[in-house]
């Protein structure tokens, strides 16, 4: 017998199949100069968007409605890059993350890079369908590894101090 | 970016595609993946799994022309 976990798990592992192709066909557009691919690429990422929709979706679906409400991704999602640049650091560099979920109290976002409990980052997000960046500050409060090399952090823009 | 470069991207993409397939039909044939769930919220969800992999298909198919295309190109840099 499947639990709600294990509806959580198998969701949340195609939710991250999604975003890794959303964010790959875009990425590759955003790098070319070559219109016909990136037309092609452009599509393919407006396919995935909504394949993320269909996935959240499921998720509604599959789960008891008191357990889906819990979950904040599954209730809202924003999709976009992020600029990532250590709080204080300015000596430029930094690293690319992706958004998984906003609300106006943190971020849930994937990277790369484990991001260490406590520490504080400054953030250029650059949502999908949005010209201008939000900036934000916020603290690491939870970071744990999904893949080889993809690492999912929580980040409260409530306590930076 | 160099010719190379973008046809390693593009592969990766086309084997996300083709990696996401198996993932997505995983459950499709268990009679008790879906068990729990109301028969109405159960059809909708096979129909999106395999819409899902369906599309996968599409889109792997179409990353391995690009990447025969570029592949064939005298095109050094995109």
């Amino acid at each position: 017998m499947f639990t709600n976990r294990d509806y959580q798990d198998y969701f949340d592992q195609i939710a991250r199949v999604e975003r890794k192709m959303i964010y790959g066909a875009y990425d590759l557009g955003r790098d070319l100069n070559e219109p016909s691919l990136q037309r092609i690429l452009q599509k393919i990422g407006d396919d995935e968007v909504r394949h993320y929709g269909y996935v959240l979706k499921m998720l509604r679906l599959a789960m008891p409605a008191e357990e889906a409400e819990k979950r904040r991704a599954v209730r809202e999602y924003a999709l976009g890059t992020i600029r990532l640049q250590k709080h204080g650091d300015f000596k430029g560099g930094g690293f690319q993350g992706y958004c998984v979920n906003l609300s106006d109290a943190g971020i849930c976002l994937e990277c790369t890079e484990a991001l260490f409990p406590d520490d504080v980052w400054s953030l250029e997000i650059k949502l999908f369908g949005q010209n201008e960046s939000l900036f934000y500050e916020g603290k690491v409060i939870w970071c744990k590894k999904v893949e080889p090399e993809l690492y999912i952090s929580g980040i409260d823009f409530g306590r930076v101090s | 970016m160099r010719k190379d470069e973008l046809i390693g991207r593009l592969k990766k993409l086309c084997n996300e595609e083709e990696l996401a397939i198996p993932i997505y039909a995983k459950h499709l044939e268990s009679a008790f993946f879906l068990s729990r769930i109301e028969p109405q919220a159960q059809i909708a969800i096979k129909e999106m799994l395999l819409s899902l992999a369906m599309e996968s298909e599409v889109h792997a198919r179409i990353f391995e022309a690009a990447i025969k295309k570029v592949r064939e190109s005298d095109r050094d840099v995109y």
